[in-house]
């Protein structure tokens, strides 16, 4: 036929580009989506680096400073002969008590000006607990002055330091949360997804038992179940598999739906006809069409662990102090006198929420994008 | 079938008159024109052919005029204009002029609200997912009434039945209450047709209404549209791939390539004159597909297969066994293949033919042994002259017998995993296998893509860089890399246009010279199997009802029932419209 296209004529565009290309440039095009990546991998990062990005210690208590309100940071300040120059700094306060209520109550001072330094030396500390610093990001210039972004708590510590702590507890329960799920997840959505049959029949019953379960009592019976004497990182992993106890059962039904509908794909039967052993059949032909979808589903239910921890937490049946968590720190905010008082006790209620807003956005962007091929048929 | 094949000369004035349309997508790489400058005319009881491949924007053209086309496409410029006036129902007294163009309407205003269904109606490919299936079809039919006409809903009931049996629905007064799923494909083409005509559109268009359905019930179908034509004066415009349906029912044609029209013209003037290069390169496509490929004649003259068979089946049985009840304690089972006894010759090409469901596919899956068997043998002779029984063994003792029988699949997207660049998905077998690895696979990588006429710089490229045509060609070299003895191909064509068929059932030819090859070639298309097939043996229900030399089939069938699939079988050459007589098979009991 004249007017044939020779096929050894390839198109240009797109060629070798693999799966995760693809899943690049279609997540790209989402920009609430990038947002929430970006926020969520600055708050991996101040939890990673807490001790460091923290100005001071957050659990040593100031006495003169309970409930300190919190301070604004100016960057610009008048010279002495009447100009401008960069220099950081707060406002200090001033402390007075009322002669008949003995209320103390904080009042601007504008003679007294703290400061800042990057980089400064504050007090020292171990990053990770194992390297010995002094450095803080950020600093008072006069060694041993005190400010407060995010306001002090009833013990006057700095709620700033103590949201940056929290940041590290929180968001890592929800990744060791999310892993535990996930190895459970995986291995008997895929038994029960590859296998089908009575094994199929088993573990979904067993998936339809759990999620019949209301999950606010069982969260509450198990931490309660646990001994008050425990040490705080023993808490920790406790908590964290009562966490991922709950959460299995959604990825294991994702992660079976993504198995039977596979199976039937020709490719996969090609795949067997290939000669290639069960394992090679589910790791190299099934699992990187799945892998997109599970890593969308993961982002997906990493907030939902944040927020039971926090819950559990509120309720004072997950993570305990000292253990320095979102939850934890939302705790002081339950009576009236702190929200007539000393309303930033809720600083840590707005870090939960852009966490969980961050991760649902990244979620929802991966989700859309996780199926590159798919979006082409359109 | 007693209809005049051109009920009558074109009449002055067309109904719709699409004038310059142009419909562009919006994509990443700029806008795209999908329809690009398409002029046509359709005319009161006449059929206009939309004839092109895949991707020719028959489709978006035919969707442009109804103004449904899905975003990010939209109708650029040029005009439709639906002529009120000329048809019965808008004829006025004062006989004044009543011209719209569609074109000018915003796609969800009322003004075009009104107009589709009533004026103009619309046939889908699909029956199945355009219709409801939550809602009767009665309720369907009834709604489009209601929507047009101001009548009540005991109207509205009464005339669905009418419809139903205008379009010879058995006993329309219950078929109305039944839902969609408990239709037949045929029967929900006719009901989608009911659902069209509710409103004695003035223009039908239908796009591809037959493509999805096996060819008996295409006959049936394409008898209804032209005889409900016959019986008003409403225009058609038929879309469709396939010349034969074209030769069938076309009064005119548009031959349309990369969004234009190529070529129009009256149906006879197409067929037998045809003037752009690329109109007569697909006509020529259709009619050497209708006939033995010369090439496989010569081959066989020169070296004439083997008499020893090399698979031989014996009462073949596969059962499909379901459970029902409570917690499913009773056991049950589809029978999808019969007892089939068939044998493959070494060397030779043979042909399963039958209309869907009738267990042509799954009885290939029973010989690759995909699918375990429930009786029978399947005797293999190996290249050592040892014969061995498929069907008895497990997944590890079949590793074996897989290197020598293989598969080609039908879906070209579908059989290739889009996360394996091109290079894996051929090399996989051998890998797997432990036979090669490293360079020496890039290697036969290369010389395999090189035998199925691709470059070897496909390697590197992922599936979704590569046409449906290099797909299939993709598959075909991961089919022969173990250097196989029998390749099952499954409607290995089937997902292709007609011009590409013939190129990759040509392939097939070729490697079969120099590989020594031996075919099963799995389709529901007779012309296909003619052309590539030296036996051919006849499915239905699941039983093999004829068996026999291709030609000797094709011409004196022995079977009631392969007689009446080949007289369903369109002819592309209008001149014998009409002449060959439908017969019907009914299965006794």
């Amino acid at each position: 036929m004249a007017t044939i296209a020779d096929p050894r004529t390839l198109t240009q565009t797109n060629d070798h580009a693999s799966q995760w290309q693809l899943i690049w440039s279609a997540f790209r095009r989402h920009k609430l989506a990038m947002t929430g990546a970006v926020i969520v991998v600055c708050l991996y990062l101040v939890a990673l680096f807490c001790e460091f990005l923290a100005p001071f210690d957050p659990d040593a208590p100031v006495a003169r400073d309970v409930y300190h309100p919190p301070q604004a940071i100016h960057f610009l300040d008048t010279t002495p002969n009447g100009g401008w120059t960069f220099r950081p700094h707060v406002t200090g306060m001033k402390q007075s008590r009322d002669r008949f209520t003995l209320k103390t109550s904080f009042a601007p001072d504008p003679d007294r000006k703290i400061y800042l330094t990057l980089f400064g030396t504050g007090t020292p500390y171990k990053l990770w607990g194992l390297i010995p610093m002094e450095r803080r990001l950020i600093a008072a210039a006069t060694p041993g002055e005190r400010f407060y972004f995010f306001g002090a708590d009833r013990l006057g510590r700095d709620m700033f330091s103590r949201v940056i702590y929290g940041t590290r507890v929180s968001m890592s329960i929800g990744l060791v949360g999310v892993g535990v799920s996930l190895m459970l997840g995986l291995v008997l959505g895929g038994l029960s997804g590859y296998y089908g049959g009575f094994i199929d029949m088993a573990v979904q019953r067993v998936v339809e038992l759990k999620l019949s379960l209301p999950t606010i009592p069982i969260w509450l019976g198990l931490s309660a179940a646990l001994p008050q004497d425990w040490a705080p990182l023993t808490r920790y992993f406790a908590i964290t598999l009562i966490l991922s106890f709950v959460g299995w059962t959604e990825l294991a039904r994702v992660v079976r739906g993504r198995f039977l509908a596979l199976r039937t794909e020709d490719f996969v039967t090609a795949a067997r006809l290939d000669g290639g052993s069960r394992g090679r059949v589910i790791f190299r032909h099934m699992m990187p069409s799945m892998a997109s979808h599970i890593i969308a589903s993961v982002t997906l239910a990493i907030p939902v662990m944040i927020i039971a921890e926090t819950s559990l937490s509120f309720l004072g049946l997950g993570l305990l102090p000292p253990t320095i968590s979102w939850g934890v720190l939302l705790k002081e905010a339950q009576n009236v006198r702190s929200i007539a008082s000393a309303p930033w006790l809720f600083v840590p209620g707005i870090a939960v929420c852009i966490a969980v807003l961050a991760l649902n956005f990244l979620g929802d962007g991966l989700r859309d994008a996780a199926d590159p091929y798919a979006q082409e048929g359109r | 079938m007693s209809v005049t094949p051109f009920p009558s000369a074109p009449s002055a004035q067309p109904v719709l008159e699409v004038k310059n349309l142009v419909t562009e997508f919006a994509t990443r790489r700029g806008p795209f024109r999908a329809v690009d400058d398409v002029s046509l005319e359709l005319y009161s009881g006449r059929t206009t052919c939309v004839v092109g491949e895949s991707g020719s924007g028959k489709s978006v053209m035919a969707r442009s005029i109804l103004q449904i086309v899905d975003p990010p496409g939209r109708v650029l410029s040029g005009q439709i204009l639906l002529h009120k006036h000329r048809t019965s129902r808008g004829r006025t007294a004062s006989g004044e002029d009543h011209t719209v163009d569609l074109a000018a309407l915003h796609p969800r205003s009322s003004a075009i609200r009104s107009i589709r269904g009533r004026d103009v109606a619309m046939i889908f490919q699909e029956p199945m997912s355009s219709l409801s299936p939550v809602h009767r079809i009665g309720d369907q039919i009834g709604e489009v009434i209601r929507l047009h006409e101001n009548v009540s809903k005991k109207e509205a009931r009464h005339r669905s039945i009418e419809l139903l049996r205008r379009v010879e629905i058995p006993r329309p007064e219950v078929a109305i209450d039944r839902y969609p799923f408990e239709y037949s494909g045929g029967m929900r083409q006719r009901a989608m047709i009911a659902v069209a005509l509710a409103c004695n559109p003035s223009v039908l268009i239908a796009d591809e209404p037959t493509t999805a359905l096996d060819v008996t019930i295409q006959a049936e179908i394409l008898a209804l549209i032209r005889q409900l034509q016959s019986e008003s004066d409403m225009a058609v415009m038929f879309i469709t791939h396939d010349m034969g349906v074209v030769a069938e029912i076309a009064d005119d044609i548009a031959v349309m390539r990369f969004g234009k029209v190529v070529e129009r013209g009256d149906a006879f003037s197409i067929f037998e004159n045809p003037q752009h290069d690329y109109t007569r390169g697909l006509l020529n496509a259709v009619l050497e597909l209708d006939r033995p490929s010369a090439r496989r004649l010569a081959m066989r003259a020169e070296r004439p297969p083997a008499a020893t068979p090399i698979l031989n089946l014996t009462s073949l049985r596969k059962e499909f066994p379901f459970t029902k009840g409570f917690l499913g304690l009773k056991k049950d089972a589809v029978l999808a293949v019969e007892d089939a006894d068939l044998e493959l010759r070494a060397g030779e090409n043979l042909g399963i033919v039958g209309e869907s469901g009738s267990g042509k596919t799954t009885l290939g899956r029973c010989i690759q042994r995909v699918h375990s068997v429930t009786g029978g043998r399947i005797l293999y002779t190996g290249r050592d002259g040892k014969t061995i029984d498929l069907a008895p063994m497990t997944d590890s003792q079949l590793k074996e017998p897989w290197k020598d029988i293989r598969t080609i699949f039908q879906d070209p997207f579908s059989s290739l995993n889009p996360r394996m660049t091109v290079g894996q998905i051929i090399g996989e077998p051998l890998y797997v296998s432990g036979a090669l690895s490293g360079a020496k696979l890039r290697e036969r990588v290369a010389e395999l893509l090189n035998l199925v006429g691709l470059p070897a710089s496909a390697m590197e490229r992922y599936p979704h860089a590569f046409s449906g045509g290099q797909r299939q060609r993709i598959s075909i070299a991961r089919a022969i890399a173990p250097d196989p003895r029998v390749i099952i191909a499954d409607e290995a064509t089937s997902a292709l246009d007609v011009s590409l068929r013939i190129q990759i059932l040509d392939l097939l030819l070729d490697l079969q010279e120099r590989l020594d090859l031996s075919f099963i070639f799995i389709s529901h298309d007779i012309a296909v199997i003619r052309y590539f097939c030296d036996r051919i043996a006849v499915m239905h229900r699941g039983r093999i009802v004829e068996t026999g030399e291709t030609e000797t089939v094709c011409t004196a069938p022995q079977h009631p029932y392969t007689r009446s699939l080949l007289s369903a079988v369109p002819i592309a050459d209008p001149r014998r419209r009409g002449t060959v007589e439908r017969i019907r098979y009914r299965e006794a009991g």
